[in-house]
């Protein structure tokens, strides 16, 4: 077999010197994008009907922006726009990126809405359209260099993608947290609030014929309150629109925000409780085919040879469609599709990986790691050794993967749902060697996300316009069989970390190092936060078999479980209590310890706790945040039960808290799905798991109550989609420790 | 209401959501537009939504996709098609099924209802409200058969305790919202033991 495990199909990265213009943008947009000025960016003007239009957006007011409408709001002038108010005083926000249940539209509109001081009962968000999206990374890009606000370090690599990035965190992360929070909220919807007002209070002075500097604005009203005057912002729009813009609009300071800060019931919720939210899985188009797939089961893997007949003997099939690494069965239904897909035997190759299983792949992480050796500890101290590992995980997203496609008259339509329509309208463009121009997607809900609809994983995207080439001109929805969304994920990779760490005779930790199997890309989630002088941190290039991605939280999800088990162990041999030793350790990082100890008293850490129970406790810090976790666990006929987790947070701001807390609490059920149960093995070169039985979820019965609480401390606006799930693993072992004495260092954890 | 006869490959039949939320659909589902265009084979009758309803689909189909794609009710959802995650949760005269694993043959006679049909009058169902009064969907795939699944169970059981939920429960949500559902619960649970207490129920 071959010695290169690598799989061709990995996510690609782009290189990190590209440049922010990307040249894929077609020709006018970009000349656009050269000549820069504020104006271009936050334009503003009237609206059919008399009312304000103020957009943040590379392409504002462009000369082919209509291009971008919606068909038959043309004259609204809303598209690239992202605040519209009418007389009536209603605003409408639109917001640029996908809703995928974490709450972002609802937490990036209450960041514009509370610069813009509108009265949130009067507004209205909405997700932009699918091309809209096209603009974000550009218009990030000119927000930091217009108003002088520093690049932060986690968004310098989004610049080198356009809104690769954006669509990633905003994905991944929520609202209050996300990237699309930290980058779009804080960048630009603010900005884009506090521009508005500025108008408007403009607007007001001159209309109440008062100086400018004598008014207030509030609750979608422009307030004088010496006379008792005020006018409504819909009042104002006609006037404010014919303004230039402030040249330098002021943001608000956290001491005056009203709206930020309090829970908000978020604007998608509704359909969803009566079956309304249409997911990529419920698209509907006229005269519209199905499509089941089958692919070769082995990475890389070719379609050998396959008899058709069976399948097309079978009621209601169109056509078996032959691709280079798969087999897909057209039919009226997708359930005759499947059907006929299961009567097939297809013959697939193996790329000569036939012979890859999960005792190998671990032989072969291990090998890379005896190549790297830790080296011998100093003389003086106890040292600690030890080996962690953590399997490939899937997405396993409720919603398999499914998208439709449509061919005709040289127009390509994709209805998906995807983490960023941008990159998804190019992959679909790549297949049918169309211009991107006329690639049209239309984004739907998504159906869980957690990085398996990111770029670079939109295969399913592109079977589904190879099977639409076939169809063409009639629309085609391709649907993953659970079996095969399991064994063609883009999985948490394969990881294995050798630690060594030494204590003093004093119980001080001296020395930390670490070899992992890995980029060094993932250095920043291995180096835990503690103040040892004596680090040594070095990732190992180690094969990787199957695809792999991002995973809710990403490396933190495994170097979390790997950092914060090894502190315990050291903690344990230096004789201390495990809170205590961190808490010496985070002198130097205060925003940790106080996240540390909020935990900790949540708890009521170092208290009782009931008969055949035990506490562990874990921090990480992960996108932006801090969070600490104390899980306490039992054992009931030998299964490991979580019964409850208190969990502490600093994530500088909290926009929406009833969305901050349950994403908190969904993370940490995502955590302790993986902690419990996941392991994707792989036999015969191929992913064993097929459906949920084996790759087992947290359910009611095994969810355990989860208390979160919020330590302002005012740093910078984290993540919250992902920063839930790291601590989980480390502080469910860390508590089987003290109760059973058996350290558990691979994932899922087993009881010996 | 006559039987209304739909077809297997066409789809744009049934149109039971409204877009106005909160008002979601009532006994009676509205098919607009009906064309038979297969062959006549055996049709499944049986009453969906309060409507009564004939499907020209094969007996073995799974309720799922003839709902899905035959219906057009497409707020029931595919999760696994094993009977393992609960999605695809409705109730058949009453009780929770999953119909991924119900073949449609074996609905004839009876009585169906989807999340579209779940809420009545013009109102939401109690755990519709509940659902949105506590914010529990993220996503939101789970959420329908989430919510037919504890819907059947309160009828059942209106004082449903978290163990006897988290015993009967075995629906997957993946984005984890298990505490904001328990809370939902507990909030229903509760205004029912105050009803059975005034004797109001
Ligand atoms: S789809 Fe029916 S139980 Fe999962
Ligand atoms: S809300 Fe996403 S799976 Fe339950």
């Amino acid at each position: 077999m071959s010695d290169d495990l690598t799989t061709p199909a990995a996510p690609t990265t782009p290189p990190a010197d590209k440049p922010v213009s990307q040249p894929k943008a077609p020709a006018v947009k970009r000349s656009r994008l050269r000549k820069w000025t504020r104006r271009a960016f936050i334009g503003a003007g009237a609206v059919t009907g008399g009312g304000l239009a103020l957009g943040v957006g590379g392409i504002v007011f462009s000369p082919n922006r209509l291009k971008y409408v919606p068909e038959g709001t043309e004259g609204e002038g809303h598209l690239t726009t992202w605040i519209k108010i009418t007389p009536d005083n209603r605003t409408t926000v639109l917001i640029p990126h996908c809703e995928m249940g974490q709450g972002a539209l609802t937490g990036l509109g209450m960041l514009l809405v509370e610069e813009l001081d509108a009265d949130w009962s009067l507004c209205t968000v909405e997700q932009a359209p699918a091309e809209d999206i096209y603009a974000n990374g550009y218009v990030i890009h000119a927000f930091l260099g217009e108003v002088g606000i520093g690049v932060p370090g986690f968004m310098e690599r989004a610049f080198d993608f356009g809104s690769f990035k954006m669509a990633q965190f905003a994905g991944l992360q929520i609202t209050g947290g996300s990237t699309s929070t930290r980058g779009t909220g804080v960048f630009g919807m603010r900005l884009a609030g506090a521009t508005a007002r500025g108008m408007l209070l403009e607007a007001g002075a001159e209309q109440l014929g008062v100086p400018m500097s004598e008014l207030t604005a509030r609750d979608s009203r422009i307030i004088h309150e010496a006379s008792g005057q005020s006018a409504t912002y819909g009042e104002l729009v006609g006037r404010a629109s014919a303004l230039d813009l402030p040249s330098r609009p002021r943001l608000k300071e956290r001491e005056e925000y009203r709206l930020v800060g309090t829970s908000q019931d978020r604007a998608d919720i509704p359909g969803k409780v009566v079956g309304e939210a249409q997911y990529g899985m419920d698209v509907v188009r006229p005269d519209m085919l199905y499509a089941a797939i089958v692919r070769a089961p082995v990475p890389g893997g070719q379609l050998e040879h396959v008899d058709p007949a069976p399948a097309e003997a079978m009621a209601g099939v169109r056509r078996v469609v032959q691709l280079d690494d798969a087999v897909a069965v057209v039919a009226d239904g997708y359930w005759q599709a499947q059907q006929a897909l299961n009567a097939l035997g297809p013959k697939f190759t193996d790329a000569g990986l036939g012979d890859v299983d999960t005792a190998g792949i671990r032989a072969r992480h291990a090998a890379a790691l005896d190549g790297e050796p830790l080296g011998e500890p100093p003389a003086e101290g106890r040292a600690v050794t030890a080996e962690y590992c953590v399997p490939y995980l899937s997405h396993a997203t409720m919603e398999p993967m499914c998208a439709t496609a449509r061919l005709a008259d040289g127009q390509l339509e994709v209805w998906a749902g995807t983490q960023d329509p941008l990159s998804t309208r190019g992959v679909a463009a790549g297949v049918v060697n169309l211009d991107k121009d006329d690639v049209h997607i239309y984004n739907q809900q998504l159906g869980g996300g957690f990085g398996r609809r990111l770029p670079g994983t939109y295969d399913y995207v592109e079977q589904a316009v190879e099977v639409a080439k076939v169809t063409a001109p009639r629309p085609v929805k391709l649907v993953w069989s659970r079996e095969e969304d399991m064994r063609h994920g883009y999985y948490r990779p394969f990881v294995m970390g050798r630690f060594q760490g030494v204590v003093d005779d004093q119980g001080h930790a001296r020395r930390w190092a670490s070899r992992f199997t890995g980029g060094m890309a993932d250095a920043l989630e291995a180096d835990p936060p503690y103040g040892i002088e004596d680090k040594d941190i070095q990732a190992v290039t180690a094969p990787v078999h199957l695809r792999t991605g991002s995973w809710r939280s990403v490396a933190a999800s495994q170097h979390g479980f790997f950092s914060e088990s090894f502190i315990d162990e050291m903690a344990h041999a230096a004789g201390s209590d495990p809170f205590e030793f961190r808490r010496g350790l985070l002198e130097e990082e205060p925003r940790h310890k106080a996240v540390l100890e909020r935990a900790a008293e949540m708890a009521r850490w170092g208290t009782a706790v009931p008969e055949g129970r035990a506490r562990g406790i874990a921090i990480v810090e992960s996108f932006g945040s801090i969070v600490a976790h104390v899980a306490e666990v039992g054992i009931e006929n030998g299964t490991i039960r979580v019964y409850r987790v208190d969990s502490a947070v600093d994530c500088g701001l909290v926009v929406n808290p009833q969305q901050a807390e349950t994403q908190i609490q969904g993370g940490v059920n995502f955590g302790l799905s993986a902690a419990l149960f996941h392991e994707i093995t792989v036999r015969g070169g191929a992913v064993e798991n097929r459906n949920f039985p084996d790759f087992n979820m947290v359910r009611l019965a095994q969810a355990p109550r989860v208390n979160v609480s919020f330590v302002d401390s005012g740093g910078p606006v984290g993540g919250l989609g992902e920063p839930g799930v790291p601590p989980v693993a480390p502080a469910v072992a860390n508590a089987l420790f003290v109760l059973t004495g058996q350290r558990l260092r691979d994932m899922p954890l087993r009881l010996g | 209401m006559p039987p209304i006869e739909l077809p297997v490959a066409n789809l744009t039949i049934v149109s039971c959501v409204r877009r106005n939320v909160g008002v979601a659909c009532g006994g009676s589902a509205s098919f607009h537009e009906t064309r038979n265009l297969g062959e006549a084979g055996d049709m499944i009758d049986f009453t969906l939504n309060g409507s009564s309803v004939s499907l020209d689909v094969p007996a073995d189909m799974p309720l799922l996709w003839a709902l899905r794609e035959t219906a057009g009710l497409t707020g029931t959802k595919f999760g696994c098609g094993i009977g393992a995650c609960g999605a695809c949760t409705v109730h058949l005269d009453g009780a929770a099924v999953r119909s991924c694993s119900t073949p449609v043959g074996n609905v004839a006679g009876r009585t169906v209802t989807t999340i579209e049909g779940l809420a009545s009058g013009g109102a939401l169902h109690p755990v519709q409200q509940a659902w949105i009064d506590h914010q529990v969907p993220q996503c939101g795939y789970c959420q329908s058969g989430m919510i037919m699944a504890i819907s059947a169970l309160l009828e059942r059981r209106p004082g449903t305790t978290d163990d006897q939920l988290a015993a009967s429960i075995t629906n997957i949500c993946r984005c984890g919202t298990y505490e904001r559902i328990r809370g939902a619960v507990a909030s229903l649970t509760v205004a029912a033991d105050a009803e059975e207490e005034t004797g109001d129920v």
